[in-house]
């Protein structure tokens, strides 16, 4: 009986391998017919960058640029996503005068801005009031002007003197140098250092940096800022890591370079936050201008001009906008702002870097929505 | 009672026949396919982008993916039922369809290319056991083994992208079970499906072969 059920046995394994010979003989012959592996067309997100995967918590802020927000910036930071995502809310707002004083001045506007402060404090956001020293254009950065004036001790105490009663109802103020010539490198410490004992430790003071990557800098005007010594008289610095394709089409910002360039500055200060473009950038012939996420899409639909993306996978716009000029709109959505803030890990960067947020309202509507969605 | 311990001692050694092991040596020649369940996290080396110095970096994969490819090896069997594979070498490289993967290498955007992946695993000894049953032979064993994975890829900057090539190395310990018919006396036509127990992770995949083994 023992001898019958082995002999059953072993004929069945040998009935067994026969047929996984032939079928392996086959699969074999249909792999090496496939003959090679192919691109789908399609790209996904690896294990590290996929939806489901938790971003790193970081601390948040958002400029905006100007004294007012308007319905829909509003609505953003009243939404459950820009909660999670932003603590802080800063203001480009304030502009000092040619004799030092800092704007707006009129009961008016400080009334309005105070009700607003006061109103986002109702959604847990701390707001500070930056001043970005453009001329009266309110566009242009003049860095000579700037200079001169910080060169000035009657105008720096004049806007020490009007810069404290305007941050009454601020957490803090933000200085937005730009434009100055390296020579002005002592001028800066010095101005930072009397706003610095002028408003601190009652007011937080944060500083906007230009974007070096290298020691001298590599940019114009970037040796301007003494990021060590001015590391010690605030409390955040903040690197602004846009604008990457100053000179031709590209993305607004490079994540990789931007990590370099916090990385470098974090050698100096203690807090410091990475930027983030919310706006893209319009190239033509006759230069380039910041748009919206939505003026993108609206382009890209009038003109039939299909999105494209580039490598940092940030989606772009080739169009022939009117006299017949070819244009090239970079600029980013939900996917591409959650690539960066995915790929600047905790191995990557540490956790006390925070996330500045540039432009409020240029947005993908959904942006902070969906981000919030992913954070931990 | 010197004389009674030469005549045990010379018992002892006529009773001790010499013990000599039956050893053969087979050649295998292997081709098939393979699967990785999931795709480790790749090396880069440093690249230079248009916008920085990307350093030396471990970039995240995953996702499985399916190979093709062959190899050979060698192996001894002692007494006919003890297996002892033995060095070999085996190249797969990538088979189907895939979706080009977005990473990051040190905080830059990454792209991977699945499909242009291959792999080298170099076979290192282990043991097993063999049975026969007329023209059938049935082979169980553990190996152990090192695999190298290679892919293509391009790291951002800016508007432009770099080339890289990503890789990985792992020590590999994969179960073969195999199934043999005698074509002739010294010639076997084989089945072989070795789940890998590791393999750049644990219970990460397995080969599946059709397999020619020269030797008794």
């Amino acid at each position: 009986m023992t001898i019958a059920r082995s002999r059953s046995l072993w004929t069945s394994l040998a009935s067994l391998t026969s047929t996984l010979l032939a079928a392996s003989a086959l699969a074999l012959v249909a792999s090496t017919s496939l003959g090679c592996s192919s691109p789908s067309g399609e790209t996904v997100n690896s294990v590290a960058l996929r939806a489901e995967t938790p971003l790193p918590a970081r601390a948040g802020s958002v400029i905006v640029d100007g004294c007012v927000l308007d319905p829909w910036q509003r609505a953003t930071l009243a939404g459950p996503g820009a909660k999670r995502v932003l603590q802080d809310v800063i203001l480009l707002c304030l502009v000092p005068r040619l004799d030092g004083t800092v704007g707006p001045r009129d009961p008016s506007a400080l009334q309005h801005l105070a009700a607003l402060i006061a109103d986002l404090g109702t959604d847990g956001y701390h707001v500070s009031l930056a001043v970005a020293f453009t001329d009266e254009t309110g566009q242009r950065y003049d860095g000579p002007q700037t200079r001169a004036l910080l060169g000035d001790p009657g105008w720096r105490a004049r806007f020490i003197e009007t810069l404290v009663p305007a941050l009454a109802p601020a957490v803090g103020v933000e200085l937005d140098l730009q434009g100055l010539p390296n020579d002005a490198r002592d001028l800066i410490t010095a101005f930072v250092t009397e706003v610095s004992q002028a408003v601190r430790p009652a007011k937080r003071l944060g500083v906007f940096v230009p974007p070096s990557v290298t020691i001298p800098s590599d940019l114009p005007g970037g040796d301007a800022f003494a990021r060590a010594a001015l590391g010690t008289q605030v409390d955040r610095m903040r690197i602004m890591t846009l604008d990457f394709s100053d000179h031709g089409p590209g993305p607004t910002i490079d994540p990789g370079w931007a990590v370099d360039a916090v990385r470098l500055a974090k050698r100096d200060a203690r807090a410091v936050d990475i930027a983030y473009p919310l706006y893209g950038t319009d190239f033509g012939p006759r230069g380039h201008r910041s748009t919206t996420y939505l003026e993108a899409i609206a382009i890209a639909n009038v003109t039939g001009a299909p999105i494209a993306h580039g490598p940092t996978t940030a989606p772009f716009v080739r169009y022939v906008a009117y006299g017949n000029e070819p244009h090239e709109l970079w600029f980013d959505d939900v996917d591409s702002t959650s690539r960066a803030l995915a790929a600047w890990n905790y191995d990557t960067l540490p956790a006390d870097v925070g996330v500045v947020f540039y432009g409020l309202g240029a947005e993908q509507p959904n942006l902070f929505e969906s981000l919030g969605a992913r954070m931990p | 009672m010197r004389r009674l311990a030469i005549l045990l001692g010379i018992a002892i050694v006529a009773a001790a026949t010499p013990a000599r092991a039956d050893v053969d040596f087979q050649l295998a020649g292997t081709a098939g396919a393979a699967w990785t369940r999931s795709l480790p996290a790749l090396t880069t080396p440093s690249v230079t982008t248009a916008a920085r110095e990307v350093p030396e970096s471990r970039v995240p994969i995953g996702g499985s993916l399916t190979w093709v490819g062959a190899g050979f090896e060698l192996g001894m069997t002692i007494d006919d039922h003890i297996v002892i594979p033995g060095f070999g070498i085996a190249g797969y490289g990538a088979v189907g369809s895939y979706d080009a993967i977005v990473t990051a290498a040190d905080g830059s955007i990454a792209r991977v290319r699945p499909w242009s992946a291959y792999r080298l695993d170099v076979l290192m000894p282990g043991i097993g056991y063999r049975v026969k049953h007329r023209r059938f032979m049935f082979e169980a064993s553990l190996r152990t083994g090192i695999s190298a994975m290679y892919m293509g890829g391009s790291i951002a900057g800016g508007a432009s992208e770099s080339e890289t090539k990503l890789s990985a190395f792992s020590g590999v310990l994969q179960a073969e079970l195999e199934a043999c018919r005698r074509l002739d006396p010294v010639t076997r036509l084989c089945v072989q499906v070795a789940p890998r127990i590791y393999d750049f992770g644990f219970m990460n995949g397995a080969t599946l072969g059709l397999r020619v083994e020269w030797g008794r």
